[in-house]
């Protein structure tokens, strides 16, 4: 290869200046990084300011959660799973009581289904709350993350009501729901809502209408559409590729079968797209939240099971399925009979958007746009750590 | 007081009035940011606190001589630009230097800046003033066609005589009026050189960890700050002297500062921040072409 330093007859006078390890260099983005939900790195090669090569490099979060739920009693493992995902825990408390309620044959009264699902909507709007804010952030608008954010802390507020806990819940036991709704409850959830619903026209006011969000996510970060399920890809970032799949309608449980709500999808595949479905997922879910209010019957709201010190879950496996706003979480259990679970494998849906697809996605792209492309896919980094 | 002692007083005191005001318009500015985040905000005089905790650390790491001498660059520049900007009872420098000194002692902090963070050898503060070096193509193009615009009109590149000829007929003749297209163009590029979103690339957390200031900490952050803080002051007056018929005491000139600093952090606060590529192609695009027009109407007809 020629160089790109010659002398005025042509000689090179700097040989091998334009070989490509001359040319590019190495940018580190992270661990400590806005440009996802935790600690999490990017080791970017990079030549001028286009992204040659992008390895992400995980483990910043590593507490082994998997071997851990091995090593401890059913009922205890129920506070750490939620750590899985911090903004969105809900879904992994539900789908790890769930797996045991399948290999128990446990049946979970019909009212903590409903409210089941009335948490898991509300952790789903404050996930989205949160993450419409991380990525108003990765391209400098930090208006919307204040904004975004104090809102989501109203959907808190309700949380802390409802289990004690803001951010951890430990909420959703193997047999239903640990509390029943407190006294005005319903009506606190529906003014949550309908201030939620108000203060969108100015998310898209300020956000998703601004031209600047518009120049700089569209057609950014795209997942090739013919390889969105062939990698893997689940939850807003599929659906922002125009499948609408969805586990709440697929294959639903607890009571989304009877919820009426519509499944957002998008064209493009590209940053903005996602960002959009989970913008209209979050009307959908106030939608959800209204109608399960609504029709949520009385009853009880836990069908206790045995002292959880002593307690065995018969032997057998599940393998069971919950659309968090990351997209499909899986956990695959296995119980020996014990007192402790054999395997609890978790299928998250970080994995696949956080490392394989972000590496892909951002070969090619420009160091301004890797914060944004990595937000789009919003992972939760302790979830591929898990 | 542009003669005797009183000048001597003005040239030792007016480094300091110039760092109070930028400390005050610094801190409205983090103020008025946060009430429209629903913040409350910290305290005015908040600038001020962070240089001085800057300014008191010890200073553990230099990056080579270019390095310390890239900071007196960067804050002599500004303090120098400064004393030609006339202010209400002060312009004594000006009949010295007019608007086209001010252009090259203007571009004195940035090439300080370039020096300094070039000897860090720090990626992203490298790509920082990368891009502060392309956004000069952009907006410093744009404003000195204005300048030229105003300058044909009026006969003098003197940025004293410009600003009284502006007060010669109230509003009515300040440069904003008589020629919008230029007033409007420079107003863009005033929010370029102020590095204020939307054309905050130079800077930009997200995507470069800070640029210039990656490298930057204790001192040598503090004397960005403090630079930082009279430019406001600076850049604003520059803007006011040549469209908004500067000041004729300092009750309007401070109230005209303030009220061209909302315009600033309003707009800064509602919008995310351009590409870089994006931001130029906007520059190029809508207040390059504005002030041409600007300039050519004003060769036409002298308007």
């Amino acid at each position: 290869m020629s160089s790109i330093i010659t002398a005025n007859d042509g000689r090179d006078i700097m040989p091998g200046a334009n070989a490509p390890e001359n040319r590019e260099y190495n940018m580190f983005i992270g661990p400590n990084h806005p440009g996802i939900e935790g600690n999490f790195a990017l080791k970017l090669v990079v030549e001028g300011d286009t992204i040659v090569r992008a390895k992400t490099e995980a483990g910043f979060l590593h507490r082994g959660f998997e071997k851990l739920m091995e090593e401890r009693l059913f009922i205890q493992n129920i506070a750490i799973v939620a750590r899985i995902c911090v903004p969105d825990p809900d879904p992994n408390e539900e789908n790890y009581a769930r797996a045991i309620e399948t290999i128990a044959n446990i049946e979970v009264p019909r009212r903590a289904q409903f409210i089941r699902v009335l948490v898991l909507e509300l952790s789903r709007i404050g996930s989205h709350l949160f993450t419409f804010g991380g990525h108003a952030g990765t391209i400098g608008l930090y208006t919307l993350p204040n904004w975004s954010i104090s809102d989501r802390d109203r959907v808190l507020e309700l949380f802390e009501e409802l289990t004690g806990g803001r951010v951890y819940h430990i909420y959703n036991m193997p047999g239903g729901v640990r509390r029943d709704l407190p006294s005005g409850f319903k009506q606190r959830v529906l003014d949550v809502m309908s201030y939620i619903e108000e203060r969108l026209p100015e998310y898209d006011d300020i956000f998703f209408n601004n031209k600047i969000l518009l120049n700089r996510a569209q057609g950014i970060g795209v997942l090739p559409k013919d390889k969105a399920l062939e990698w893997g890809a689940t939850g807003p970032d599929l659906r922002g590729a125009g499948f609408a799949h969805d586990v709440r309608k697929d294959d639903p449980y607890e009571v989304y079968g009877e919820l009426e709500f519509e499944v957002p999808t998008g064209e493009a595949s590209d940053a903005y797209s996602r960002l959009m479905v989970r913008r209209r997922e979050i009307e959908q879910s106030i939608s959800i939240v209204r109608q399960v209010l609504d029709k949520m019957p009385e009853g009880p709201v836990w069908n206790k099971q045995p002292n959880p010190l002593k307690w065995r879950v018969p032997a057998g496996d599940a393998y069971v399925r919950t659309e968090s706003s990351k997209g499909e979480y899986a956990y695959y259990m296995v119980s020996d009979g014990g007192i402790r679970p054999y395997r609890v494998h978790v299928r998250g849906a970080s994995v696949t958007h956080g490392v394989h697809i972000l590496e892909h996605m951002l070969t090619g792209a420009r160091i301004e746009d890797a914060s944004q492309i990595m937000f789009s896919m919003d992972a939760c980094p302790p979830e591929v750590d898990r | 007081m542009n003669s005797g002692i009183g000048l001597i007083v003005w040239i030792i005191a007016y480094p300091f009035v110039s760092f109070s005001l930028g400390v005050l318009l610094g801190g409205y500015g983090r103020k008025l940011t946060a009430r429209i985040q629903r913040r409350v905000g910290p305290s005015w005089i908040q600038p001020f606190f962070d240089v001085v905790k800057l300014m008191s650390k010890k200073t553990n790491v230099s990056h080579g001589y270019m390095h310390d001498v890239a900071m007196m660059m960067l804050v002599g520049g500004t303090l120098l630009t400064m004393y030609f900007v006339p202010v209400p009872g002060f312009h004594y420098f000006s009949q010295f230097g007019d608007y086209i000194v001010i252009m090259y002692i203007l571009l004195v902090p940035p090439l300080g800046m370039a020096l300094g963070v070039g000897q860090t050898a720090n990626p992203n503060g490298s790509i920082g003033i990368a891009r502060a070096l392309q956004m000069l193509a952009g907006y410093e193009v744009t404003f000195v066609l204005t300048f030229i615009g105003f300058a044909m009109k009026n006969g003098t590149t003197s940025m004293y005589e410009l600003m009284m000829i502006q007060q010669s007929g109230g509003v009515a003749t300040w440069g904003l009026v008589t020629n919008p297209l230029l007033g409007v163009a420079a107003l863009f590029c005033l929010q370029g050189m102020m590095n204020e979103k939307p054309f905050e690339v130079v800077i930009a957390p997200h995507e470069i960890a800070t640029g210039p200031m990656t490298e930057m900490g204790g001192k040598y952050l503090g004397m960005m700050f403090i630079q930082h803080l009279i430019n406001l002051v600076v850049e604003l007056t520059i803007y006011m002297n040549l469209f908004l018929g500067g000041a004729t005491n300092w009750f309007e000139y401070v109230a005209k500062l303030f009220a061209l600093f909302t315009l600033v952090m309003s707009v800064n606060a509602v919008y995310g921040r351009f590409r870089t590529d994006s931001a130029l192609r906007f520059f190029w695009k809508l207040p390059l072409p504005m002030a041409a027009l600007g300039v050519i109407l004003i060769m036409i007809n002298g308007i």
